[in-house]
């Protein structure tokens, strides 16, 4: 239930893109040695749709969960106008997914909530972070709307209007609501919200060790899990490899065309 | 021990956003020809939007409205802002360079609540007028006069050359106040609102370069000015002038810097996009030298401009603060200042000549732009004090030093 009469309050779970040039390692692996970490273009949506409910009086509470670089990360989504920063400090190394990312994300909404909605960006860098929303919306029993350009209070509920394949919808939905943003035009820091960002606003920190509860497992862990005789995983080696996609014509017989 | 000279993450994120900004909100709504039509007249409208991202007080501290940064950070917009159009450049150095500079700096509490805070809150716009017909590069001989009339003064005479003079609300206005003590002593600094009585404007020049930002004569005819109005002493206003300019002329090398960097990744794009004798023009080792000889430049001015307004910044804060100002500061900034607006401004001119060889022909067609930037660049050799005043200020000091 919302709070009655309290201050509307909306929780944006922001991520991270790299700003500059990023190299293929020998190994394969990404060099991001030295590359900045700036807020994705699709967390700047997601804010500014949050600040559709801020203009109505909504404290936005930013949260994001670091895998280094992340103070800028988050300072970048204060300046764009959140009122508060959590980042969640500890995830560097581990290995994460969409389901243990929601964990995380859903400790904090229960721990600093109660919140009206959650308004998070389509997608990451690198994969969707659709997925994390989703199962955030899904651990957390909340209707999930995706492509959402506008939104305002609506009494007990928000009105919101979103675009999807079949058409654009206007309609109410019940607070609170996991909103993924669509097709907006990204809010753009000022320099008074900058300047507060770095020199006025705080940013709380908390350990992802601190949410233990239920702490999803990690993709290998999970792998880990299944029992032996389902996995679908098995080593091959090289030679393995290229005769059976050669079979399936996906690589090129030798000497010839594909 | 590493000699640290780095932007901190709030500067990276002012610079990154204000790219952004300006690239995406302000560069699209920039008309194509600047020479003929409206091509002219300051865009007003793109303006408010940039007054609306806090940059037009940001310098100015969180309390009174502003953003709370300083001369660093105002060299960061100025090289954004002048990357995409310098008339924009310009109008921005008017305001907060020169004009807004001197009511902070020498201004009373009440003259900053009145007139700083509707600036840097991005309401009100201001302007800087010293130049008169009879007074350019040896500006202390200014003949504009204000005389006392009870509690008020009246300022009679003519400014010329006045950017956004035709549009600003407040303009910081120089007369002599005692013809027998010369400039020291003898010019006062005046606040003028648009529409005090008395204040006009008159001719609005057609120019070959930065069209798009206005340059206004100015006609006072016994305009009335309450003794409010007076910025700082009676007789200290060409110490207030210089001081601003010192601060412009760090934020006009800026601007440079800026328009350099983007006429630079113009001609990279165009040295590997275009083939001659069926290969890129960047190939020919002609052109690598010019591309080279521009990154050279650009290179060495990027770590003097930001040294000169690290410096400046130190400057303006003992002023905006009270606290006495080393002669040593105060001459290392003028001495900064003015080697960065001489290096940046002629930097940016032999930028604006290679640019021009590596389009060819295109490079003096309006829709490259490669011709405004050429033609936007011939001013920065002669406002905020030419180029030969600035080394006729180097000259004297070391002549000094050394006697
Ligand atoms: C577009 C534009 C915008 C401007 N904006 C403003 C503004 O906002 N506010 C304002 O107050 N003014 C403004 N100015 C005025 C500008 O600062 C003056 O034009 C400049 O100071 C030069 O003065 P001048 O044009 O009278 O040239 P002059 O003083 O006549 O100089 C002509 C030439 O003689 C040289 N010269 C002069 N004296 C000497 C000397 N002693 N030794 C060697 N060479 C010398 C100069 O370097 C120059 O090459 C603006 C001017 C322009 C063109």
């Amino acid at each position: 239930m919302p709070p009655s009469g309290a201050r509307l309050r909306v929780l944006v779970p922001v991520t991270g893109a790299f700003h500059g040039k990023v190299r293929l390692k020998r190994n394969g692996l990404v060099d991001t040695e030295g590359v900045e970490r700036i807020l994705s273009r699709e967390s700047a949506q997601a804010l500014a749709l949050a600040k559709q409910l801020a203009a109505e009086g909504a404290e936005l509470v930013v949260v994001h969960v670091d895998k280094g670089g992340g103070e800028e990360v988050l300072r970048e989504a204060l300046a764009h106008g959140a009122d508060q920063g959590v980042l969640v400090e500890g995830a560097e190394k581990s290995e994460s997914d969409a389901s243990t990312r929601a964990t995380t994300i859903a400790e904090v909404y229960k721990q600093m909530g109660p919140f009206d909605a959650v308004i998070g960006p389509a997608r990451s860098e690198f994969a969707g972070f659709t997925g994390t929303l989703a199962a955030l919306a899904g651990q957390l029993e909340l209707p999930c709307l995706v492509g959402v350009s506008r939104v305002a209070v609506d009494g007990v509920g928000l009105r919101i209007a979103y675009q999807s394949l079949f058409g654009d919808y206007d309609l109410r939905v019940p607070r609170p609501s996991v909103l993924l943003v669509g097709d907006l035009e990204p809010s753009h820091p000022t320099a008074w919200g900058i300047h507060d960002a770095h020199r006025v606003k705080g940013i709380l920190r908390v350990k992802a060790d601190n949410y233990t509860v239920q702490k999803a497992l990690t993709k290998r862990q999970r792998i880990e899990n299944v029992p032996q005789e389902s996995r679908s995983l098995e080593s091959v080696d090289g030679a393995t490899l290229v005769r059976r996609l050669r079979s399936r014509s996906l690589i090129a017989e030798k000497g010839g065309s594909p | 021990m590493a000699f640290e000279f780095a932007f901190t993450p709030e500067q990276r994120l002012l610079k990154r956003s204000a790219r952004q900004f300006m690239r995406s909100q302000i560069e699209p709504g920039l008309p194509d020809d600047d020479w003929s039509g409206h091509g002219g007249d300051s865009p007003l409208e793109l303006v408010k939007r940039m007054q609306h991202q806090g940059w037009f007080g940001i310098g100015i501290p969180r309390a009174l409205g502003g953003a709370g940064m300083g001369e660093v950070e105002y060299c960061i917009l100025m090289e954004e802002i002048s990357a995409v159009d310098s008339s924009l450049g310009t109008i921005f150095g008017a305001h907060s360079g020169i004009g807004l500079m001197p009511i902070y700096l020498f201004g009373n509490d009440d003259q900053r609540e009145r007139f700083v805070r509707p600036i840097a809150e991005g309401r009100h716009l201001a302007a800087f007028a010293l130049t008169e017909p009879t007074a350019g590069s040896d500006a202390a001989s200014i003949k504009t006069k204000a005389v006392r009339d009870g509690d008020d003064w009246l300022i009679s005479g003519t400014k010329i050359w006045c950017s956004n003079g035709n549009f600003a609300d407040t303009v910081v206005v120089f007369a002599v106040t005692d013809e027998t003590l010369g400039a020291h002593g003898g010019v006062t600094a005046f606040i003028v609102s648009k529409g005090t009585p008395g204040f006009t404007v008159g001719t609005i020049e057609d120019k070959m370069g930065i069209r798009q930002s206005n340059t206004a004569e100015l006609i006072f005819d016994n305009c009335r000015v309450p003794k409010q109005n007076v910025l700082g002493k009676v007789g200290e206003g060409f110490i207030a002038a210089l001081t601003a300019l010192d601060g412009g002329r760090v934020g006009l090398a800026a601007a440079c810097l800026g328009a350099c960097k983007r006429l630079l990744d113009d001609c990279v794009r165009r040295a590997k996009d275009r083939e001659r004798y069926g290969k890129p023009l960047g190939k020919n080792q002609s052109i690598q030298w010019m591309l080279a000889d521009m990154a050279t430049d650009i290179h060495l001015a990027e770590y003097a401009v930001y040294h000169a307004a690290t410096l400046t910044n130190e400057y303006y804060e003992k002023i905006a603060h009270g606290e006495p100002v080393p002669r040593a500061l105060r001459e290392k900034v003028s001495r900064a200042a003015a080697a960065v607006k001489i290096h940046c401004s002629e930097m940016t001119g032999r930028a604006g000549e290679r640019a021009i060889q590596i389009f060819g022909g295109d490079g003096l067609k309006m829709k490259y732009r490669i011709d405004r930037s050429f033609r936007d660049q011939v001013i920065t050799e002669i406002y905020e004090g030419t180029n030969e005043v600035q080394r006729l200020i180097i000259a004297r000091e070391l002549l000094q030093e050394g006697a």
